[in-house]
């Protein structure tokens, strides 16, 4: 650790002291006082330099005195040009109109023009709700995470399934942030909807590898969500109707041009419909989600901004009085941005995350219930300091302190012992440093080091070890907080650029991830009743390295963007389950795990129209995700169940008129790895199927067509509003949700496969509006 | 709990999911020897049947052993099989002691494959109640029965069950009812016969109460989820005591039953 400091304050110290002013400030939506991020300050006479506003519009560039034109801009807004005379330090706050011209609206990401060619960092996909609204989706509700799985690299689960996966990655490798507060659940209704209310966000950044030293905890990817402040200049309100569930959003300023709230909130009522049904199984049945996303800001001067937000939503199922299951998730963060000079940006986060779910069977006597949680409480410091116009350094410091409650059984019946299985806790850390280094106009290098730690607590209990056959080989009494177990890494962060010409660069990454919680799950697709354990005596962190390649090339001024990536990962300490492992209730989970190791690796091709009236994109990925474990498939590498070899997606959006757009989109990925029997053969006189291997047989493959019409109404200045029509899965493709091996109905003793497919075609119309 | 989850998810999603019968291609596998036994506490015929993995789909009869060599031995004496045909081996009459290990060892072709067992003690039903219960959401209108027992304590304790109601028998391998006493040591268990449905007036019950050792219940509980279905769960063949990677297991049991006719 001290060599680490040492280190951080050697390569700080061997920069050159320079002369420079600085100038800094804010970038704002002139329409609404919100944020912008990743807006651009250029300089007309320099024009290698630059800087970019970070999440909280915050921006700072050094530069020697002299006479400049700067130029503030950011995608789908007119740019500002400035004239300054540079003598001193100075400030802009700038507010930015958004363009006439809807046009640029419908570039299909959240990115500014060229600058994946320009910025350093890759494997990196972004998105704005706004840009994505055209985009046709299931039931017409606007999703985030399925709008994601649209991009290379980045696969879904199926119908029906939760989560995504990133570069061969598990579910639970990735890193989901709501305002800094980690989500451990993203998934509604049994994974069909995500948890994030497209109206309460801002801004989503999803890194696929060669993530930024300030990022850790999981092996995969970061998807970072930033939620909207609310309108800082009027009060308006927002929403939507629609086929499953509805909308509704308020904002306005506190204090005008100083401060601002958002509350947004959303529920379905798919359970309406069912009320509806003359069958009793049915209209007894409950089943529905919500959620409350809420943010308050506050700009106390010049120097310091405080925000509050918050989240909370809930799954409701239940059957009459007899069974009831819910869960959700709940998240805080209070944060404190500090100006220590022009130079030097800081900010405070404390943030709280809970997840938790419940059921309760039964009634009258009889019924017993079950609950489950973690809850995270988090602190984090983070420093961005802004040294000249070659360099950025970032560092901070987090820690987090996690509390899991593996599960409580509650129950009336007498013949049964309630029991509530210990908490587990533990402390996990980190801290980090980051240059972001232009060495010339060609040349330029992110590097960063990451050091995390991880205490695995005592809890006033015995703690067991257990051997790989799962026999108990010592049992120790720890005290409540006495270290059980320490683990801690070195995480190297690495990104490179080189231009190869105006329009066209390389770039290279490398990064190293630990994780040290990991997510046991019955299924291979996430379920609300997976839990979460940490690392301890028996379960080692998972330890993924990454590799990437890439060439970014853009043609015909920017109108397409061109990128490959190739990348290699090597992925250590993976978790998976013996078989026959039971997992309700069990105090001793761990002795029911096997641990083995994988590889991952793959390439990407994205070709994307950024302008005119059509725009969209094209992606293929290749790529290869496999495991190996002694106790599965007698130790020989396996496909894990993502291993969706070949993936491609085709998104087109068209604007006939100011009017109307269209668009449409078309999916192909190789279908799951799954388990099938090789053979057969009878127990107590009734087929039994023999597997011999894990994962050795496919889904058939699953496609998918989708088309959407948006109709704008004519906007005013008090109202506007559209009319959204969709067709999901247009051809009505009969997808596999799940394959079952049934007796033939027709040559009985004989058995056939019957597949179950979710969706054929779901029409749905949506409507949203704004005053 | 899993299976309420998915049934519960089915049934939100019956409106638009549909159903359809596929071919997909199946990898081939090794063929495996399946062993399957069942010694019971008591003088019983003691059966062991040999056979091979066959077919998935299609012709799926399964492939008979008739050549194997087939002993039982409680450590002291060694009970040789005799062949009876179709892959069965028989002891006729045999006396399985409680607390007493016996060992099973069939060599077929040049391979030994040997499981071993100890029988677990009797415990017995105490009583059969039943009560009247409406139409509700696991059960049609009639007499619930319940099951009574006194679960011995400081001991683990493994159960399966059959419940008999009006000669319709439940508890087969299709829909086994398996019990441990993980939460109930020690405790009088009450367990109301929901998976077998209601009996109504004047029919008997029977419940018969099969103690058994954690390998014969693991291995039911394997053979439970392989016949559950494909949901997600990467399935696996049940864990059954033989060595050398023969399929099947040798199941020991200690049976207690109970008849009640119900009456208003």
């Amino acid at each position: 650790m001290k060599n680490l400091i040492f280190i951080a304050l050697m390569f700080i110290s061997s920069m050159a002291i320079s002369q420079d002013f600085t100038i800094s400030g804010t970038i704002k939506d002139a329409s609404n006082g919100e944020d912008l991020i990743g807006a651009t300050i250029k300089v007309k006479e320099l024009p290698t330099v630059g800087a970019i506003t970070n999440v909280y519009g915050f921006f700072s560039l050094s530069l020697p005195a002299g006479d400049y034109t700067i130029i503030f801009n950011s995608l789908g807004f007119q740019p500002q040009e400035k004239k300054i005379t540079l003598t001193e330090n100075k400030k802009f706050n700038i507010e930015l109109l958004i363009t006439s011209t809807k046009l640029e609206q419908f570039n299909v990401t959240g990115e500014i023009e060229d600058e994946n060619v320009s910025s350093t960092e890759m494997g990196i996909e972004k998105l704005d709700p706004k840009s994505i609204e055209a985009i046709p989706v299931l039931l017409g509700e606007k999703d985030i995470i399925k709008t994601f799985t649209l991009m290379p690299g980045i696969k879904s689960g199926g119908e029906g399934t939760g989560g995504f996966f990133v570069r061969g990655g598990g579910v639970d490798q990735n890193l989901v942030l709501l305002d800094e507060a980690i989500v451990y659940n993203a998934s509604h209704l049994l994974g069909f909807f995500s948890v994030f209310n497209s109206d309460a966000i801002k801004d989503v950044t999803l890194y696929k590898g060669g993530m930024p030293a300030q990022y850790g905890g999981r092996g995969s990817s970061v998807m970072d969500i930033t939620m909207k402040d609310g309108n800082n200049k009027k009060f308006g309100a927002s929403g939507g109707i629609g086929v499953i569930s509805s909308r509704l959003t308020l904002e306005g300023p506190i204090v005008k041009d100083k401060g601002s709230f958002i509350v947004s909130g959303r529920r379905s009522y798919a359970d309406l419909f069912l009320k509806l049904s003359p069958n009793p199984d049915f209209n007894d049945t409950k089943l529905y989600f919500y959620d409350l996303n809420l943010k308050a800001n506050y700009k106390i001067n010049d120097k310091n901004r405080v925000f509050l937000s918050g989240y909370f939503g809930r799954d409701v199922l239940g059957v009459g009085t007899d069974f009831g299951f819910n869960w959700g998730n709940a998240t805080g963060t209070l944060r404190w941005n500090h100006l220590f000079s022009d130079k030097l940006f800081a900010n405070t986060s404390l943030i709280v995350s809970n997840y938790d779910y419940e059921f309760i069977i039964g009634g009258g006597g009889e019924s017993f219930g079950f609950k489950a949680s973690i809850l995270d409480y988090n602190i984090k410091q983070d420093f961005s300091y802004y040294l000249n116009d070659k360099n950025t350094v970032k560092f901070g410091v987090n820690a987090i302190y996690h509390t899991f409650d593996p599960g409580q059984l509650l129950s009336e019946n007498e013949s049964f012992t309630p029991i509530d299985i210990n908490d587990l806790l533990a402390t996990e850390s980190a801290i980090y440093i980051q240059n972001e280094q232009k060495f010339s106009e060609l040349f330029s290098l992110q590097y960063g080091l990451r050091y995390s730690f991880f205490n695995y607590l005592g809890n006033s209990d015995d703690v067991k070890t257990y051997n790989p056959a799962g026999d108990v080989t010592n049992s120790q009494f720890y005290d409540r907080h006495k270290t059980v177990q320490f683990y801690g890494g070195f995480e190297p962060r690495l990104a490179a650029k080189y231009m190869l010409s105006e329009i066209s660069s390389i770039k290279a990454s490398y990064n190293r991830n630990y994780q040290y919680i990991h997510l046991l799950s019955n299924a291979t697709a996430s379920s609300p009743t997976d839990s979460w354990v940490p690392s301890s005596n028996n379960v080692k962190p998972q330890i993924i390295n990454q590799l990437a390649l890439g060439y970014f090339r853009n043609l015909k001024d920017n109108m397409y963007e061109f990128s490959v990536e190739g990348y290699f990962k090597t992925l250590d300490n993976q978790i998976d389950y013996k078989n026959g492992a039971e997992l309700f209730l069990n105090g001793e989970v761990e002795k029911e795990l096997t641990f083995g190791k994988g590889i991952a690796y793959g390439a990407e091709f994205y070709l994307k129209k950024t302008k005119g009236k059509f725009t969209g994109w094209l992606s293929y990925t290749y790529s290869r995700s496999l495991r190996k474990f002694d106790a599965i498939n007698e130790g020989e590498y396996y496909p894990a169940r993502q291993d969706l070899i070949h993936d491609i997606s085709v998104v087109g959006i068209y604007k006939f008129t100011e009017k109307w757009v269209a668009s449409a989109s078309w999916v192909y990925t190789t279908g799951l790895a799954v388990t099938f029997p090789a053979g057969g053969y009878e127990v107590e006189g009734v087929q039994v199927p023999y597997y011999s291997g894990r994962n050795q047989s496919r889904f058939p493959d699953y496609h998918r067509m989708d088309l959407g019409v948006t109709w704008y109404n004519k906007k005013t200045d008090k109202f506007e509003s559209n009319w959204n029509f969709s067709i999901y899965n247009l051809y009505g493709r009969e997808n596999t949700f799940s394959i079952a091996f049934i007796e033939d109905e027709n040559n009985p003793g004989q058995t056939v496969a019957e597949q179950t497919s979710l969706f054929k075609i779901i029409p749905a119309v949506t409507y949203n509006f704004k005053f | 709990m899993k299976n309420l989850i998915i049934a519960l998810s089915a049934l939100a999603i019956t409106v638009s999911s549909c159903r359809k019968i596929i071919d997909i291609e199946l990898e081939e596998g090794d063929k495996k020897t399946v062993i399957e036994a069942s010694l019971y506490e008591g003088t019983n015929d003691f059966r062991v049947k040999i056979t091979q993995t066959g077919n998935f789909f299609g012709d799926n009869s399964p492939v008979i052993i008739n050549n194997a060599t087939v002993n039982l031995s409680d450590g002291v004496s060694t009970f040789p099989l005799s062949f009876t045909g179709n892959g069965n081996y028989y002891l006729l009459n045999f006396n399985a002691v409680s607390g007493t290990e016996y060992t099973l060892t069939v060599d077929e072709n040049g391979n030994s494959f040997e499981a071993s067992v100890t029988v677990p003690t009797l415990v017995p039903i105490d009583t059969i109640t039943y009560q009247f219960v409406p139409d509700n959401i696991f059960t049609d209108e009639g007499y619930l029965s319940q099951l009574e027992f006194d679960d011995p304590a400081g001991e683990k304790n493994f159960y399966r069950l059959f419940v008999t109601i009006a000669e319709s028998t439940y508890g087969g391998i299709e829909d086994l009812i398996l019990l441990d006493d993980g939460f109930t040591d020690g405790n009088r268990v009450e367990f109301p016969t929901f998976v077998a449905g209601v009996a109504q007036l004047n029919d008997t019950v029977k419940i018969e109460l099969h103690s058994c050792d954690e390998a014969t219940l693991t291995y039911l509980e394997g053979v439970d989820a392989v016949l559950g279905g494909g949901n997600g769960a990467p399935p696996a063949n049940p864990d059954g005591n033989f060595n050398n990677g023969a399929l099947g297991n040798f199941n020991v049991y200690a049976v207690s039953e109970k008849t009640v006719v119900i009456v208003p």
